[in-house]
Order: structure tokens, then C-alpha cells, then sequence
């Protein structure tokens, strides 16, 4: 059963074409690593499936809604109930701790819990950093504050654009083993955004693309 | 004669008003519960209601029958905020007012037979002590007059009403449940519920006697038990203190305070406890998405019982300057004592005393200024009095509608009640009263008198 599908997708800018026209299908629960040279159009492909961007021309339909059809207040209360978002930045609110960044999210979608929040931090390897703020958590312990938080809300869809982007080998690695580990469990989609073709030993399918175009898409045997 | 008369057209308007008000509500809650027969059904009671407490115009007005249909305006009033706050509770309580029979009690018949009960509290008393209030004006003119104008305002108003804000109250339909809406319809009582005319256009003075009365003699009750009797020292500081408790202003607030505690209280455990959530939602977000909602639609219904609140304080202040202008004070007039007793007569040029109103006295005794009056009681019998009870300082009594106020600490006083000692009643006198006059002994008023200003004994005195 298909999750995301995207119909001859076009964005364009002043200067030049983002996106020349995408075509894709994700099926349910399918982990989707999109990989392309910088300027390649990977992110703003993601941010149209996030309904963070408008596209020229082309639909999506994600969960069977075609979100472009939604008004602005729709979007946002479907996006908050579907959809996770993980960026290169860590976009923590800097005064708050690791747990009342997941509980920020939790108010945005309906209400606050702390025990929920906390768990959610203790099975991402924080139990030992529910009151840190971001300030005095590693770049690696951010990224997980931000699944957590991405993943707070029981999304069916997690969106990543470069998660792991700014961090080294060994907290990139361990990013992306409690991310599988998460995804065994919880069975959400991933589509995950990168440019560096480690990360992408992870997925179970690869997506080139190149100059606003998908030029490969191949599935991988785990 | 005009044929426009400004009163029972005003009256018309009032109770209009209130009907079609109450409809709407009544009919947004029952819009909610999407039950087409319920809707039928208040539709038939809006119209019959009103017919059948036209039967009241068979009844002849005395002021008997007219201060049952006004303490029947009061307790409808009590009754329906009652059921308000037991409805509240329950819903606070997450649980249904009548638990395990609710699939037994409530069936069409049972729902049916509230609605008739509800709605004829709301309707009957209100309606016919208007409309034998405006029967008194007709009798009085010997025309119809009176009666057409309040019918033709009673239909504008009911009908304008009705069509103007139908759309609007559509609106209603998540503010109201069954405890809002009741408190609606006793709100409504306690601010149109006045069936004297201009005199008294709402409840307000009526239900605030009432519960300061109540508040009072509570107190007042508690003081004297709890009191060793003749302690020195509690002696005066306990009069000081009743006394501060019952200042003009205390009381008001007192008052507000027994009726707001309990809603206030109901509401802040409505909106306060936990949600259940059901067993088919599992994950933590649909849960919490759950909770959201239920939690946003009791604050929509906690709106309406703070406004109750707000609307209450609002007339309860406006309402109350205006009750002590029209209470009733004569200057005491001075009397000369002979043979040790002074003598009243019942009818002299330019004064009766069975002309219902209080007539104050002042009488000189051994240098003391000593008041009291003297009244004619409902049953036509004349009572004497101090001008002073046993409990406050003595400021004396003034007269209202129907009954005396101590000026001190504003309980309200039956007159009929007059002649009974203890508390705030005044001090009864003992006299003879002939056909022609009212006898007092000096050394009675004297004795009396002594007691109030020192009240050496906190035992009531033996008349
Ligand atoms: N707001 C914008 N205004 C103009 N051009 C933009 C804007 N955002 C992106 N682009 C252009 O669109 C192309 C695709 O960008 P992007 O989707 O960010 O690529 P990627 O994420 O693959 O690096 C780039 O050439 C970029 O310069
Ligand atoms: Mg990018």
C-alpha cells in the first residue's frame, strides 16, 4: 500500500528549476534514502512531501490527501498528526531541557505528558539527559532529542533531511542504529535525505537524484 | 385613557423575552442530542406551558395567593439550580447522576416527564404571577387594557426574540449540556423573576434576603451554642464580632459566596478530572489527542456557568442600592408616659396604626430615649416591639415589602413573624391593646430596653 505518492512534480524558482518534473511511490512503512550531489533538489522534494513547501505544479498525496488541496490551517494539523520532521540542524529551543522539547511537541498536537516525553527520551539512550538543555548535550545526543521529539506524536512518516549531516562516523552510526531499531518497532515510513552514500546502508531503497530528476531508484536487500 | 400602558407592556416583554430565551437554549442543547422527538416534544411544551398558567387567572388575587406564587418563583428557582449542580456534579464526576439505573430511569417517558418538569418550573410560576399581577391592574381599571398589552408584547418580544437569534444560538450547541442549560433557565428566574411590576422586575432582592437570612440565622444559631453563657470575656468581643459579620457588606459577599462555592467548586472538578480514555486507543498520541478534546469541550461548557457568575454579580450590585432606597424609615415619633405606662391610640387625625406601615415611637425613661414601634401583622392583629432585637446593636428596622430589615445587619423579617423573640427578631413588647388604644408598661420597655444596650445575659429574656 502506497503512503507517499508524488505526480510529475515541478518546483520552480526565479533563477532556476528545483524540480523538473518527480514521479514516486513509497509504500507503507518502507525506509527511502534519497541521495544526490548538493543543489540536486533533495530537500526541496522533502519539504513538498512535508507540506512545508508549495510545489508549481504536480500533486502529492500523502496518506491518500492531496495536500496541496488543504488550507493552511488543515496542513498544519495534518502535518502534526502524520508527519515527523528530523533537520541537519538540531532546532531545539535553546532554554528549554531535552524533556520539555519533546513535551513542546506534545502540546502543539494536543497535551503535554512528562512520563510519556521521558520515556520517549529513555528508549532513544537519554535517560541519563532528561534535564539537559541542548547547550550541554552533544551534537549526537541533540539529533536524538529530535527523534524524540520527531517521533513523540506516533507519526506515520518520518522526514529527515541530513540527520546526520553534523556528525562524525560513530554518532552517525549510532543515529542510524536506534533510528532502524525504531523503525523495526514502531513501523513508521522513513525518507531520509543525504548526500553522503554511507548513510544510506540503512535503507531499504536508494533514489538518486540528479538536477531536479530521479535518475536511479533501486531497492536493496537489508 | 391611553390604550398604551407602559407597565404590563414592559411585563409582556419581560416574560416574552424569557420564554424565547429559554427556548433557544433548551432547544441547542437538545439540537446536540440529535434526538428529533425531544425537539417535537419542547416545541409542544413552549406552547402549552404558557396556555396552562393562563389557568391562574381563575384564581382570586389576594395577596395570599400572590406571596405563594412568589415564594413558588423562588423555590423554582432553587430547584432548577439544584438540578443544575447535581447534573454538574455528576458530569464532573464522569459518571451518570443516576448510575446503575441510568438504562432503567432514563427512557422517553422518564425523559418526558422531566422535560414537563423542568419546563414548568421554568414557565408556570414566573408567567402566572405576572400575569395575576397585570389581573390586579385590569380589575383596578375595569378594562381589558392591560391584558392586551401584555399579550401583544409578550407575542412581539417571544416571537422577535425567537426569529432574530435562532440562527445565532445554533451556535450554542457545544456550550450547553443538560447542567448549563438548567443553569440558564434558573439564571434567567433569578434575573426576569420578579412578578410585582415595576416593583420588583427581578429575584434578586428576594433570593438575597433569603440566603442572607439563612447565612444569619446559622451563624447566629452556631454562636449561641457554641457560646458558654455569660462568659466575660467572649461577652463583648462576640457581639463585636457577628457584628463585623454582618455589616452590610460582609453579608452581601457572604451570601454570593453560598451560592457561588458549590458551582465554583463543581466546575473546577469538571474541568479538573481525568479523562477515561477508551480501551480501543492505543497509541500515546491518539490517546493525548483524546484527552485534548474532551478537555476542550468541557472548558466551552465551563463558559456559560462562569458568565452565570459574572451576570449574577453584575445584578446582585445593581440591585442592591436600589433595594435600600425603597425600604421605608419613619422618624420615631415622641410620646409622653402617664400613670408609668404610655398609651398609643389605634386611631388618631392623621395616623392609623392598622394602616400596615411601621409606626415608630420614642419614649423619654429615666433619661433613656427608648424606641419601639408598633405594626399591624398580616392577620390583621397589632404587635409591639422594640426597636432593637437581641444580636446587633440597636439600630432599629426598617420596613420592606412584606418585611422588616434590621438596619444593622440587614436580615429580613417576616412581618407576620412579629412577636416572636430570639436572634434577630426584634425584641417583642408585652402590651394591652384595647379597641381603641395600645397600652405599654414603662417598667416593660424599660427592662427591655436595658438588656439591649448592656446585654448582660446571653439567655433570651422571659417576656
Ligand atoms: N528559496 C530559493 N530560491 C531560489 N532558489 C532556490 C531556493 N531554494 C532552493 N533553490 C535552488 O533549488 C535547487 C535545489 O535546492 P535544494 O532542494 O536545497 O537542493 P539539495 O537539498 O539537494 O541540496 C538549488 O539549485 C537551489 O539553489
Ligand atoms: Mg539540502
Amino acid at each position: 500500500m502506497s503512503i507517499i505518492e508524488v505526480q510529475s512534480l515541478r518546483k520552480d524558482y526565479s533563477t532556476a528549476a528545483a524540480l523538473r518534473g518527480v514521479d514516486l511511490v513509497i509504500e507503507k512503512g518502507q525506509w527511502v534514502s534519497i541521495i544526490g550531489p548538493s543543489g540536486s533538489g533533495k530537500t526541496t522534494l522533502l519539504n513538498i512531501i512535508g507540506g512545508l513547501d508549495h510545489p508549481t505544479d504536480g500533486k502529492v498525496f500523502v496518506k491518500g490527501t492531496d495536500i496541496n488541496a488543504l488550507s493552511e490551517d488543515e496542513l498544519s494539523v495534518f502535518r502534526r498528526e502524520n508527519i515527523g520532521f528530523v533537520f541537519q540542524q538540531s532546532h531545539l529551543i535553546p532554554y528549554l531541557d531535552a524533556t520539555e522539547n519533546v513535551m513542546l511537541a506534545q502540546y502543539f498536537h494536543s497535551l503535554p505528558d512528562r512520563k510519556e516525553a521521558e520515556e520517549a527520551l529513555k528508549r532513544v539512550g537519554l535517560g541519563h539527559r532528561l534535564t539537559h538543555r541542548p547547550s550541554q548535550l552533544s551534537g549526537g545526543e541533540q539529533q536524538r532529542v529530535c527523534i524524540a521529539r520527531a517521533l513523540i506524536n506516533n507519526p506515520s512518516i518520518l522526514l529527515a533531511d541530513e540527520p546526520t549531516g553534523n556528525l562524525d562516523r560513530t554518532n552517525t552510526r549510532n543515529v542510524l542504529e536506534l533510528l532502524r531499531r525504531l523503525h523495526q518497532e514502531e513501523h513508521f515510513t522513513v525518507v531520509m535525505v543525504t548526500h553522503d552514500p554511507y548513510v544510506t546502508e540503512w535503507a531499504e531503497r536508494v533514489i538518486k537524484m540528479e538536477d531536479g530528476r530521479i535518475i536511479t531508484d533501486e531497492s536493496v536487500s537489508g | 385613557m391611553s390604550l398604551f400602558q407602559a407597565e404590563p407592556f414592559l411585563i409582556g416583554l419581560k416574560e416574552g423575552a424569557k420564554l424565547s430565551i429559554a427556548f433557544l437554549v433548551v432547544r441547542a442543547y437538545l439540537l446536540g442530542l440529535k434526538r428529533e422527538w425531544l425537539l417535537w416534544f419542547s416545541r409542544l411544551l413552549v406552547v402549552v406551558l404558557p396556555i396552562l398558567s393562563g389557568l391562574c387567572l381563575f384564581l382570586p388575587v389576594t395577596p395570599k395567593t400572590q406571596s405563594y406564587i412568589s415564594l413558588s418563583v423562588g423555590y423554582s428557582f432553587g430547584l432548577l439550580y439544584l438540578l443544575s449542580l447535581g447534573f454538574l456534579y455528576s458530569e464532573a464526576r464522569g459518571e451518570d447522576l443516576f448510575g446503575v439505573l441510568s438504562p432503567l430511569i432514563v427512557n422517553r417517558v422518564t425523559l418526558s416527564a422531566f422535560m414537563v418538569i423542568a419546563g414548568a418550573l421554568f414557565v408556570l410560576p414566573d408567567l402566572s404571577g405576572s400575569l395575576l399581577y397585570v389581573k390586579t391592574q385590569a380589575e383596578l381599571k375595569e378594562s381589558l387594557g392591560p391584558f392586551l398589552n401584555m399579550l401583544g408584547a409578550f407575542g412581539v418580544s417571544a416571537f422577535s426574540l425567537y426569529f432574530l437569534l435562532k440562527n445565532r444560538s445554533e451556535r450554542l450547541v457545544s456550550l450547553v449540556g443538560l447542567p448549563q442549560c438548567l443553569l440558564v433557565l434558573a439564571l434567567i428566574k433569578l434575573i426576569g423573576g420578579g412578578t410585582r411590576g415595576f416593583t420588583e422586575l427581578s429575584l434578586i432582592p428576594s433570593v438575597q434576603k433569603g440566603l442572607m437570612k439563612l447565612i444569619h440565622d446559622i451563624v447566629h444559631q452556631t454562636f449561641v451554642t457554641l457560646m458558654v453563657p455569660d462568659h466575660p470575656i467572649l461577652k463583648t468581643t462576640t457581639w463585636n464580632f457577628i457584628g463585623i459579620l454582618f455589616g452590610e457588606r460582609v453579608s452581601l459577599w457572604l451570601s454570593l459566596f453560598v451560592l457561588f462555592v458549590p458551582l465554583f467548586a463543581f466546575v473546577m472538578s469538571y474541568l479538573n478530572s481525568p479523562v477515561e480514555v477508551p480501551e480501543g486507543i492505543e497509541l500515546p498520541a491518539q490517546r493525548r489527542k483524546y484527552k485534548r478534546q474532551i478537555k476542550n469541550k468541557r472548558l466551552l461548557r465551563a463558559v456559560p456557568v462562569f458568565l452565570f457568575m459574572a451576570l449574577i454579580v453584575i445584578n446582585w450590585f445593581a440591585q442592591r442600592n436600589e433595594e435600600i432606597t425603597r425600604l421605608y424609615n419613619p422618624e420615631p415619633k415622641p410620646v409622653v408616659a402617664e400613670d408609668n405606662k404610655v398609651v398609643i391610640p389605634i386611631s388618631s387625625p392623621g395616623e392609623d396604626l392598622r394602616d400596615g406601615a411601621v409606626h415608630k415611637f420614642t419614649v423619654d425613661v429615666k433619661g433613656e430615649d427608648i424606641r419601639f414601634f408598633i405594626i399591624k401583622r398580616d392577620d390583621g392583629s397589632l404587635v409591639a416591639c422594640l426597636d432593637a432585637c437581641e444580636v446587633c446593636p440597636p439600630e432599629g428596622y426598617a420596613q420592606g415589602e412584606g418585611y422588616l430589615v434590621c438596619l444593622y445587619c440587614r436580615t429580613p423579617i417576616n412581618i407576620q413573624s412579629l412577636g416572636k423573640s430570639g436572634g434577630c427578631n426584634p425584641i417583642p413588647l408585652k402590651a394591652l391593646i384595647t379597641d381603641r388604644d395600645v397600652q405599654i408598661a414603662l417598667g416593660e420597655l424599660y427592662r427591655k430596653w436595658e438588656f439591649v444596650k448592656t446585654k448582660h445575659s446571653k439567655s433570651t429574656i422571659k417576656r
